[in-house]
């Protein structure tokens, strides 16, 4: 179950899907690749929900000082933060070195508002590191997960690893991935509060839906995170969407919402998550909402595009996702 | 101590008609922005968003010529975003290295900024103060 890179490809990204049914068959096909890579003197990363991070952890022993464990739950919460804060972050401090990842970014309990941005989220990887010396694979609990999830896995990963051993996806496409993913938002409900800004009124906007946010509890560290969400997504509007953006306000049960959507038309796929060195204003602005909310998600076509955030909600009663 | 007002908000602004704030505790800031020069740097109050970024730009580019240190004094600032926070950073890295800006009273919201933005910091800036 260990993956191999294949010789005279220095720069190739290796980026299988690893399929596991059982917690024996998760360390199975981690620890061997992790310790391949320790073997070889790589820098390695494992980076994924805190019930695996903790058998990783158990298992690998006094190994695991030499790899750096991250809380997918936590650190990849909302999927477009993963590429900018964890993956580039960590692979960019291995200059000229091949670094290896393990990245699970999408576990059963996904919600279904997240879950299209998790699939957005592994097809950019192939964008986003494509001729780079990255080793990346990510578990997929095929117990747990429904049936698409797994479809989408083979589409989104060029390589597939299994108890049957290591082959290529037929399925492999990325590319239709982000075109079936890019698909209209559920509608706003009635109860969304719907406004206009445009540059006279950017801070009046700013100041109604941080008073919003206020009304419903978010902690004051969150409502500036909200107040600067907002800002941005509204600036990138009158900037390249049109001169103005519309914006509604709601909450679901465990959420404040609020999108942006304006004329604008976003042909970077990759916008918001590219390090900051490598952003314009408008990537720049979407690096930093993409880094404080709990997830972004967005579509984006010839009639405009719509950028929504979600804060959590301080809610005793909230459980945790299993 | 003397002042010089060296900018205000460019261009009117309309009034608030297209969006109110639900309830009058809702948090206005206490007005445009306003940047004064002060002894070796900038005081600035209100807030810098699309329509402060030119006058911000200029205040910024106007104090730091002068050589020396550049002290900003920001507490009376409610709110600045990421095109104006990477402004001064830009500003800060391009000075000479015996130069820095020294910052007083920056909003919550600048530190969160610079925290996820500009992580490692940036060495050409020094927060004084609270936070």
């Amino acid at each position: 179950m260990t993956s191999v890179p294949v010789l005279g490809t220095e720069d190739r990204f290796d980026h299988p899907a690893m399929f596991y049914s059982s917690a024996e068959e998760y360390l199975e096909g981690t620890i061997p690749f992790i310790e391949t890579g320790l073997g070889n003197g790589e820098p390695v990363a494992v980076a994924v929900p805190e019930h695996n991070l903790g058998a990783v952890r158990r298992a690998l022993g006094t190994g695991a000082e030499r790899v750096l464990l991250v809380d997918m739950s936590e650190a990849g919460a909302n999927p477009g933060r993963i590429i900018p804060g964890v993956l580039r972050t960590f692979a960019d401090a291995h200059p000229g070195r091949r670094v290896r990842i393990i990245g699970e970014p999408i576990w059963p309990g996904r919600s279904e508002d997240e879950y299209p941005a998790c699939v957005q989220h592994e097809a950019l990887l192939n964008i986003a590191f494509n001729g780079r010396p990255v080793t990346k694979m990510c578990p997929y609990d095929v117990t747990g997960l429904d049936r698409r999830a797994i479809a989408d896995a083979e589409a989104t990963h060029p390589v597939l690893i299994d108890r049957a051993g290591r082959r290529r996806s037929d399925r492999f496409d990325p590319d239709r991935i982000l075109t079936d993913y890019n698909r209209p938002l559920t509608r706003a409900p009635l109860s969304a509060i719907e406004r206009v800004a445009d540059y006279a009124t950017l801070d009046n906007a700013r100041w109604f839906v941080t008073a919003y946010g206020r009304s419903v509890g978010l902690t004051a560290m969150q409502l500036i995170d909200l107040e600067i969400a907002v800002t941005e997504l509204l600036t990138n509007s009158i900037h390249h969407g049109g001169g103005l953006g519309t914006f509604r306000v709601w909450t679901d049960r465990h959420h404040l919402v609020c999108e942006v959507n304006d004329s604008g038309r976003i042909t970077d796929p990759l916008v918001g998550r590219r390090p900051i060195d490598e952003s314009g204003d408008q990537g720049r602005g979407l690096l930093l909402v993409n880094q404080i909310v709990d997830l972004m998600r967005m579509h984006t076509g010839p009639e405009g595009t719509t950028a929504r955030i979600y804060l959590r909600l301080p809610s005793p009663e909230l459980e945790p996702p299993e | 101590m003397a002042e010089h007002a060296v900018g205000s908000r460019s261009g009117p602004r309309a009034p608030a008609q297209v969006v109110h704030p639900p309830s009058a505790e809702a948090s206005r800031s206490d007005g445009p922005l306003r940047i004064a020069e002060c002894g070796v740097g900038l005081r600035v109050a209100g807030e810098i968003d699309l329509n402060g970024h030119e006058v911000w730009e200029r205040a910024l580019r106007r104090t730091t010529e002068r050589g020396g240190e550049v002290r900003l004094d920001l507490s009376e600032l409610a709110f600045i975003d990421v095109h104006g926070t990477a402004l001064l950073v830009d500003l800060a890295a391009a000075l000479p290295e015996d130069r820095r800006v020294v910052v007083r009273g920056a909003p919550a919201g600048l530190h969160r900024v610079m925290e996820v933005l500009w992580p490692g910091g940036t060495t050409a800036i020094t927060f004084e103060g609270e936070q």
